[in-house]
């Protein structure tokens, strides 16, 4: 299916290339599904929560990453901008590089976060050299406020984190698309391959996965479902949507064919 | 104390010894004692007043129907889970629990490990091997012993560690906590507390030191019966030791534990009281990370009267899937006072914490360290670390050692 528009077509954040546009997500992390998003989703970049980077522990998750997959360590575990911030920097020397998901949620019900602090730790990490990704709740507002403070991308939610119900926030989402000139990456609530699918048809740069890998009943068919859907949907966008049409056919008669008719 | 509660005392857990032992002048259970912080909050009025109120025999198969066929749960429909007409629906609330645990916490099972660092207490709570006139081997280590221990611990791989003491501020005063804490966070990534109940700013201190969650287990939420089981000690100050949870997120603790030791008294409502207690204070705290735990009173066997409230396991199966189903945001913990098959089975269906490499003596995990002090109670699985994270990665669950940056 590839044709020299999707070939050509890849993406940039923060000047580094990647040819795939999936990314994996740390909420529910194991071996098998690190293994099954890169060789069978083909993920060039996977989330690696901080807090769980067992150094030197049983499982040890760093152990597991092979070259050519870029880490995005996140901060999750972080409750404020200050939090957040400590988490990057100590990313950075355990050498995880310059890569960052900012997390900043201090709800232990929803774990939403909290626009506000986002805004204040992506400022803080991007003035040090961080390629800072915040994860936030659809607000075009805050997500100007985010790019005016150095995010190399936005990734709005399209639902709770976990909750695999898909793009309940696609309305705001498309807005963010719209009208900000960075890479959106939908993350959280991604439930099933159409709802990716239709994330990248919208134009989305690329969506984050987790959970609705992990918890498939076969992780390696379903990380291989995942990344047919966004290839699919990719190619879907590059190639301008066709109209849909509303109530069945479209009207026999216009109600501007008597233009027409006058100049006859 | 009424008539009721004597009359209780009759047939509940004592032995003749103990109804011997029972002190004549004890001390009012709800006034607080001198030097115990008061904090304005209203939760356990809430918890109490809804405890008073619940009547499990009032639901029935439709309205435990009606809670399974939604996504959030009220209190409402926790209570109908956890009444008598849920029973029959136990596997629907094993499957429901299931997908609502994975869908929050994946496979991951979060391993970790209790030390008991002193097993000096003031308390003469009735049930507990630790208690002051129970005649046993008191220790407490020190800061060597501490650290020989952790070492030990953490070269089986473990990042997470529990505390505990006896109940004794004057054995086991804040300062020799909070060393303990600076030690096991040179080794640990997380360091948990079950220590007695204390004000905000011992919290705050402890937490400087490099812990960041504490468990308080209330055993039960009748204050009358509380009374009758907790007989002399600052834990027999109910009031206080409910308010702990609250006072440590006050004092800038990540998270906090809750558990009502299930068969102490009417274990429907004691589970309906945790799970709301901690639903409130979430609700307060919205940051707090909360923890549930399920001790349970086992059944004893050869008992002649058979007790209708005693918690089996299908009871146990309820309460946890109860807990997963009404807070699928909370850790459940599941001790080694369940046996192996049990917990094999929780992690399942709801559990998402268990500990490994148990001893509950007052040192004994080093090769080269003796136990210096008894035990507060008769483990049931005593399997090694790598026991328990080869039998979760058997069962296809992922063991997690750490979920934590101190930050």
């Amino acid at each position: 299916m590839e044709t020299q528009q999707t070939k050509e077509d890849k993406l940039v954040i923060g000047g580094q290339v990647f040819d795939s546009r999936f990314i994996l997500g740390s909420g529910k992390y194991s071996l098998d599904l690190i293994k099954a998003a890169i060789s069978h989703g083909g993920a060039q970049m996977i989330t690696l929560a901080l807090r769980r980077a067992n150094q030197g522990g049983v499982g040890n998750i760093l152990d597991f990453i092979p070259k050519g997959v870029t880490l995005l360590p996140n901060t999750s575990g972080a409750r404020n901008a200050k939090e957040a911030v400590r988490i990057a920097r100590l990313a950075r020397e355990l050498g995880c590089g310059d890569f960052v998901k900012i997390e900043v949620i201090r709800d232990s019900k929803y774990l939403l976060p909290d626009n506000q602090e986002t805004i204040q730790a992506t400022e803080m990490l991007a003035k040090e050299g961080f390629i800072v990704m915040p994860y936030m709740y659809p607000d075009l507002n805050v997500a100007r406020d985010l790019k005016n403070a150095g995010a190399a991308t936005i990734m709005p939610l399209g639902s709770p984190i976990g909750s695999n119900k898909g793009l309940c926030t696609k309305e705001f989402i498309k807005i963010l698309i719209d009208e900000i000139d960075l890479p959106i990456i939908v993350d959280a609530g991604i439930g099933r391959p159409s709802d990716a699918c239709l994330a990248m048809e919208m134009g989305a740069a690329a969506v984050m996965i987790n959970t609705a890998i992990a918890t498939a009943r076969d992780v390696v068919s379903m990380a291989a479902a995942f990344k047919n859907a966004i290839i699919a949907g990719r190619a879907a966008y590059l190639a301008g949507l066709g109209r849909v049409i509303d109530k069945g056919a479209a009207a026999s008669s216009p109600l501007t064919g008597f233009l027409q008719e006058q100049e006859g | 104390m009424g008539q009721a509660n004597e009359a209780r005392l009759e047939t509940g857990i004592f032995s003749e010894e103990i109804r011997e032992h029972l002190p004549k002048n004890r001390i009012n259970h709800m006034k607080y004692l001198p030097g115990m912080e008061a904090i304005k909050s209203d939760v356990l009025k809430e918890v109490i007043a809804a405890r008073a109120g619940y009547d499990y025999k009032a639901y029935g198969p439709k309205e435990v129907r009606q809670a399974l066929n939604k996504d959030s749960l009220s209190p409402e429909d926790f209570k109908a889970l956890l009444s008598p007409a849920a029973l029959p629906f136990l596997e629907e609330m094993a499957q429901a629990a299931k997908v609502r645990t994975r869908e929050h916490y994946g496979n991951s099972i979060y391993m970790f490990t209790p030390l008991y660092i002193a097993n000096y207490c003031e308390n003469y709570c009735i049930y507990c091997g630790f208690n002051c006139h129970n005649k046993i081997k008191r220790a407490k280590l020190n800061a060597k012993e501490i650290e020989t221990e952790m070492k030990a611990i953490a070269e089986t791989g473990l990042k997470e560690i529990l505390l505990l003491t006896g109940e004794s501020s004057k054995m086991s005063d804040v300062k020799y906590i909070g060393e303990a804490c600076k030690i096991a966070r040179e080794y640990f990534n997380v360091v948990g507390l079950e220590v007695y109940p204390m004000n905000s700013e011992d919290y705050a201190y402890l937490q400087k030191c490099g812990a960041d969650y504490v468990t308080v287990f209330q055993e039960t939420y009748d204050s009358d019966r509380y009374e009758t089981l907790h007989l002399a000690g600052h834990k027999r100050i109910f009031p206080y030791r409910f308010n702990a949870q609250e006072r440590a997120l006050m004092g800038g603790m990540r998270g906090v534990g809750f558990a009502a030791l299930l068969g102490l008294d009417d274990f429907r409502k004691d589970a309906f009281a945790t799970g709301y207690h901690a639903y409130l204070l979430q609700r307060k705290y919205p940051q707090a990370e909360i923890a549930l735990s399920c001790p349970r009173l086992r059944p004893i066997i050869n008992n002649e009267k058979i007790n209708p409230m005693d918690v089996h396991e299908a009871q146990l199966v309820q309460v946890v899937t109860a807990y997963r189903l009404f807070l699928p945001y909370a850790n459940i913990t599941v001790s080694t006072r369940e046996c192996a098959k049990v917990r094999q089975h929780l992690v399942q269906m709801g559990a998402t914490k268990i500990s490994a490499g148990v001893s509950v003596a007052i040192g004994g995990h080093s090769d080269d360290s003796e136990a210096k002090g008894d035990e507060q109670f008769e483990i049931s699985d005593a399997r090694t670390v790598k026991e328990v994270y080869d039998d979760l990665v058997d069962q296809g669950l992922q063991p997690v050692m750490s979920d934590y940056i101190y930050l």
